[in-house]
């Protein structure tokens, strides 16, 4: 008995440090300072929407009505505060729907990050339902983007997302989060990204 | 020497100095510096259209904005100053026109923090590179003070021009029909210049850009570059969550409006009292003018049928009054921007007004059609 106790509240206490990547996608964008982003919720991007719905007293998401509403609106809050505007969208339709807002600030040099939803890792290239190669479709009107399929990235890749929408040229920034990345465990510490030696499109 | 002293040994040696700022002045915050910087060796500045509010637009120096439909004395003497300082902004076809007619008796300085930018529409003498907040902060000890007034009174004569060919007439209509012109105004004297514009794609846009008397920075939004009709209703909820404890105007046209008219359902959910002006003239008002122009009036798919906006905005929620007489302008704006909640008004402007002046697609940028 005393030995299955033990074991017991080793599990515990390792489940008490490792938090899922939806949760780390809130605790990186209040490191960040984004306390208001705004956004339209969708079947690939809801584990992320769960965690809005529990840090609701901390981080005020914005429901738009359509997806180029919220990249709009997170457009004029980052025009008139200087700061990085971030809007959330899910797959497909919902990333499409972001991407004419994501031109406008990539040539209005405005710093945006972009999160959306994407299906889950076993199904890419799948033509799995509201799947879009959204990589693909923003690399031209993007200042960088990356597709996170593991958890783990999920810190470092949002800190970089931040820093280079920010830095130099301002510009637009789009992470695509696999929603099995979302569901997916990591030990989270957040550092914020201070500097790149080199900004390339397929930065690991 | 570094770029930044053969920057300022040009700028000392100029007689006509020209600057045109863009947004890199208000990306970097380097307003102040960019003040102290065209103050000291008195250079007459001319805004591109994002560049608007990083200087206040009552500076003495400030000579308006450039561009298709900016101000007549800063796009003619682009082609007459020998040195044309470029500051945070990117030489975009709609400010230059015919690259091969455009400044080239000017030695051209180019303060910007994008290498990319350099040289890719327009070869420059020098290059400093840089966040414009450091590189006009590291210039300012190298230049002389210095007096342009001659300079600047061409400027001042040119004005005079535009005045009495453009602005007089549609400040001052006596003709049926609200000019666009009139609302900004009215709109600068009710908010003290203190709003924040923003303003969406077409004739609205640049009259509201033309117009609009900025006091503050960060006080103009806009689509720029891409031109993204829809842009401001959205852009307005934003700006006015991010700048709560200021008036944030959203500047739209009856189709703008028409492109992200869904979001007035964002504003009643969240109650973002944001101020709303159509500028309703039941056209695509500059594709209008272009087929008017260029295309012999035969206006293909511009003539808009609206719906009644007043019950559509009753409909979400917020509160909304049209006015379509001169003499009840004044008192409407007043309203709206006195109200606590957000506001819609519907300006019916008059049908076929034309936003001048004009550089057409491709003229020299010194070739300004006033009419």
């Amino acid at each position: 008995m005393e030995t299955v106790t033990k074991q017991n509240q080793k599990v515990n206490t390792t489940k008490k440090i490792k938090i899922s990547g939806a949760e780390a996608v809130v605790k990186s964008l209040l490191a960040e300072g984004a306390d208001l982003i705004y956004g339209y919720p969708g079947g690939a991007i809801m584990p992320v929407y769960d965690e809005f719905y529990k840090y609701q007293n901390e981080l005020h998401h914005v429901l738009t009505r359509h997806e180029q509403g919220a990249i709009h609106a997170a457009q004029g809050f980052a025009r008139v505060t200087g700061k990085v505007g971030v809007a959330i969208a899910t797959s497909g339709p919902g990333a499409t729907n972001l991407i004419t807002g994501v031109a406008d600030a990539q040539i209005d040099s405005t710093p945006l990050v972009c999160i959306t939803g994407q299906v889950g890792s076993h199904l890419l290239g799948s033509d799995a339902f509201q799947e879009t190669d959204i990589i693909s479709i923003s690399t031209p009107v993007t200042k960088w983007n990356y597709q996170i399929t593991k958890a783990s990235e999920i810190p470092e890749i949002l800190a970089k997302a931040f820093y280079i929408a920010k830095s130099g040229r301002p510009g637009p920034v789009l992470i695509d989060i696999t929603k099995d990345a979302q569901f997916g465990e990591l030990d989270f510490t957040y550092k914020k990204c201070k500097k790149l030696e080199v900004i390339h499109l397929y930065l690991k | 020497m570094s770029k930044i002293e053969e920057a300022a040994e040009l700028i000392n040696n100029a007689k006509k100095p020209f600057v045109v700022f863009g947004q890199g002045v208000t990306l970097g915050e380097a307003e102040e510096e960019f003040k102290a910087f065209i103050e000291k060796a008195e250079i007459p500045s001319a805004s591109t259209l994002l560049g608007l509010s990083a200087l206040p637009s009552e500076h003495n120096l400030h000579v308006g904005m450039v561009g298709m439909h900016g101000h007549y004395a800063p796009n003619v003497l682009t082609n007459s100053c020998d040195v044309l300082i470029a500051i945070g902004m990117r030489f975009d076809d709609r400010v230059t026109g015919n690259l091969e007619t455009y400044a080239k008796q000017a030695k051209i300085i180019h303060f910007e923090i994008d290498p990319a930018e350099v040289d890719k529409n327009v070869k420059t003498d020098v290059a400093v590179l840089g966040n414009v907040k450091d590189t006009l902060s590291g210039i300012i000890p190298f230049l002389k003070e210095n007096r342009h007034e001659s300079w600047l009174q061409e400027f001042k004569k040119l004005y005079q021009i535009e005045y009495k060919e453009v602005i007089d007439g549609q400040l001052n209509a006596s003709h049926e029909g609200i000019t666009m012109a009139e609302v900004i105004e009215t709109l600068n004297d009710k908010t003290n210049g203190e709003a924040v514009i923003v303003s969406d794609v077409g004739q609205h846009q640049m009259i509201a850009s033309r117009f609009a008397n900025f006091k503050l920075p960060k006080s103009k939004i806009t689509s720029g570059g891409l031109g993204t009709m829809g842009f401001a209703l959205p852009a307005s909820i934003g700006a006015k969550m991010g700048a709560p404890n200021r008036e944030v105007v959203a500047i739209i046209g009856d189709g703008s409006m028409q492109m992200n008219i869904q979001e007035l359902g964002t504003i009643l959910q969240t109650k973002v009292p944001v101020k709303i002006i159509i500028l309703n003239n039941e056209f695509l008002g500059m594709v209008r003018q272009w087929q008017e122009l260029f295309f012999d009036k035969r206006y293909a798919s511009t003539v808009m049928t609206n719906p009644d906006f007043i019950k559509i905005a009753e409909g979400y929620g917020i509160k909304a009054t049209r006015v379509s007489k001169r003499e009840n302008l004044s008192s409407a704006i007043e309203d709206m921007i006195a109200s606590k909640e957000s506001y819609l008004l519907d300006v019916n402007v008059e049908k076929e007004g034309n936003v001048f002046p004009m550089i057409p697609t491709g003229a020299t940028v010194s070739d300004v059609r006033l009419k």
